[in-house]
């Protein structure tokens, strides 16, 4: 499974104005290229901070409004692992955490992270007190676990173990104001 | 700490800032977060900013430090003010020795990082914060407040 995928399959399920959280880098250029939303924040830099800028959201959002979802990496999140236990502290009902764990920090040449090592984040997130937690190998099963988080009532994490195969894709080239009141006026 | 739509306070605790957080803690409405660090809670701040609150960091000096990449590549990059409430630690009357380089370049960093900043320095200035969160909500620029140990001596 590439990341793409994961990242076409979430598009797919969501409504238009769902907001997506996006981690920096080529997730981003994958996201803009499946479908530029508006819903999409395409966190073009703060590495480590997707998860935490979902969690600012979905506190702050109205529960009825449907479900935020951030799409994080391995890298990302062992950047920022504390934000795994704010999430379970607060426990956001309407949060999903996609995590795309290619056991790479990909956007920067494929050096190895420390999940090579076999740590698995959804565990961390499970004993963060985020107990709808689980791990995926493949796209059918990402869809299906993607489906449940959807009628949750409680915050959920997909780890999603994908390679590490990219598509060419371009740049995002829209300006940070730009995207932020187009962002804040997708989701109100 | 009256002002009306404060919210969420996020808040990396100091000694100083106690009294407060434990007012804010029975104040449900002032939705107080506790993050790990400095640099989460700006990221929950802009999450916060972006659902349409208007959020407030309170930390220490010594954590701005920690949050100086997510402020240029999140807020200056998006164009999302924060307020921030910040506890002075390292200046002139400091017990702590570990705390004065920090609090040597605190007023430096924050004009690098172009954020409009005051020292509130006796406690009698409390009532000009509200006027700061004001200018902060109508204006959408980041503000910060920096508090010494001269503005807790109640
Ligand atoms: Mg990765």
């Amino acid at each position: 499974m590439r990341r793409y995928d994961v990242i076409q399959s979430t598009v797919r399920l969501l409504g238009p104005s769902d907001p997506i959280i996006c981690n920096i880098g080529d997730p981003c250029m994958e996201l803009h290229d499946v479908r530029d939303r508006a819903a999409n924040f395409y966190m073009l830099g703060s590495l480590g901070l997707a998860s935490s800028i979902g969690l600012g959201v979905a506190l702050g959002r109205e529960k009825t409004k449907g479900k935020i979802v951030v799409i994080d990496g391995d890298g990302g999140v062992l950047m920022n692992l504390g934000s795994l236990a704010t999430i379970g502290r607060y426990c956001p009902e309407n949060l999903i955490v996609v995590i795309v764990d290619n056991q790479s920090y990909g956007s920067t040449g494929n050096q190895s992270t420390a999940t090579t090592s076999g740590i698995d984040l959804s565990a961390i997130a499970r004993d963060s007190g985020i107990t709808h937690s689980t791990g995926v190998n493949s796209i059918k099963a990402f869809e299906e676990a993607f489906q449940e988080a959807l009628t949750a009532t409680e915050p959920a994490v997909i780890l999603a173990r994908t390679n590490i195969e990219k598509p060419k894709v371009a740049r995002v080239e829209i300006p940070g104001p730009v995207l932020r009141d187009r962002f804040m006026e997708a989701i109100r | 700490m009256r002002v009306r739509n404060i919210r969420p306070c996020i808040a990396v605790p100091c000694k100083s800032l106690a009294i407060l957080l434990q007012r804010l803690e029975l104040l449900p409405e002032r939705r107080l977060l506790y993050p790990a660090r400095e640099e989460e809670g700006v990221g929950i701040a802009a999450g916060a900013f972006l659902a349409g609150q208007y959020p407030v960091l309170l930390c220490q000096n010594s954590g701005l430090g920690n949050l100086v990449n997510a402020y240029c590549s999140l807020n200056q990059f998006f164009d999302i003010p924060l307020f921030f409430l910040i506890s002075f630690r390292g200046t002139a009357d400091e017990p702590v020795a570990a705390q004065k380089p920090m609090g040597a370049i605190t007023k430096e960093l924050l004009s690098l990082l172009r954020i409009e900043w005051h020292v509130l320095d006796a406690p009698e200035q409390a009532e000009r914060i509200e006027n700061y969160f004001s200018d902060y909500v109508e204006q959408r620029r980041s503000k910060a407040l920096l508090l010494p140990p001269s503005f807790w001596r109640a």
